[in-house]
């Protein structure tokens, strides 16, 4: 690992394109800007790691394990137009 | 077009009905097309299928069918990748997460919404700074099965 050190107000520059400034630091907390070009991601860690396995898990359910969920729930009259104006509809169901 | 899905084999949808994820979902960043398939009518949750991979989609559904409140809001800067001129024209999706053989576990992302601009298509998963939101909430209080209110 590179480690810097860096005084309130100082910069670093990551390639050419992405600039980090120590805007603030405390004691135990430093804030930090960051500009960087719109297709660069930045999240704080442990929620990019909590989303990332959330959504990792998420992809494991099967039809049977969504319809066993559907079946816990009430049959409902809520619908969201604007969801069901964008969703694709099965014909014909082959896992049925 | 055909697309494949390992859920539903070929399905033929309209190609009007893709999105394009200009912030991709987290942990999927080489993938951004993605179609909202209906496994029946009515149904409380549905598909996220990832056009690239057939393998892939993710249950979704909203927080309203569930009562809980939700709001947060969009920075500027998301708002203007996604071009979005009016919040009525945005769709809040909810990834959940559906347990195997234990339904009444399931659970659904609230800190990492799926946002969709209806208009053009662009979507994207926003990470909200709000630690009020769980990216585990569970939809059921207990193991009776009674809806979390």
């Amino acid at each position: 690992m590179l480690i810097l050190t860096r005084k309130c107000g100082q910069k670093l520059i990551i390639a050419d394109n992405i600039e980090l400034t120590v805007v603030e630091c405390s004691r135990d907390q430093v804030k930090i800007g960051i500009e960087a070009p719109k297709d660069i991601f930045v999240y704080r860690e442990e929620i990019y790691r909590q989303i990332r396995e959330a959504n990792k898990n998420s992809n494991i359910a099967s039809n049977r394990t969504m319809d066993a969920l559907q079946n816990l729930l009430e049959p409902s009259q809520k619908t969201d137009k604007k969801l069901n104006s964008i969703s694709a509809k099965i014909s014909k169901n082959k896992n049925s | 077009m055909i697309i494949q899905s390992s859920r539903f084999g070929e399905v033929n949808i309209d190609e009007n009905l893709i999105f394009d994820f200009v912030i991709p979902i987290i942990g999927y960043e080489h993938l951004s097309k993605y179609v909202i398939i209906e496994p029946k009518k009515d149904s409380l949750f549905n598909w996220l299928q990832s056009i690239e991979d057939p393998d892939l989609a993710f249950p979704v559904t909203l927080a309203s069918y569930f009562n809980i409140e939700y709001s947060f809001d969009i920075d500027e800067e998301y708002e203007n990748l996604l071009n979005i001129k009016s919040a009525n024209d945005l769709l809040i999706l909810n990834i959940a997460k559906i347990p195997a053989g234990q339904p009444k576990k399931s659970t659904i992302n609230l800190l990492g919404p799926i946002i969709i601009n209806t208009l053009n298509k662009k979507a994207m998963q926003l990470v909200l700074s709000s630690q009020d939101y769980s990216a585990s909430y569970p939809l059921f209080q207990n193991e009776d099965g009674e809806v979390t209110e």
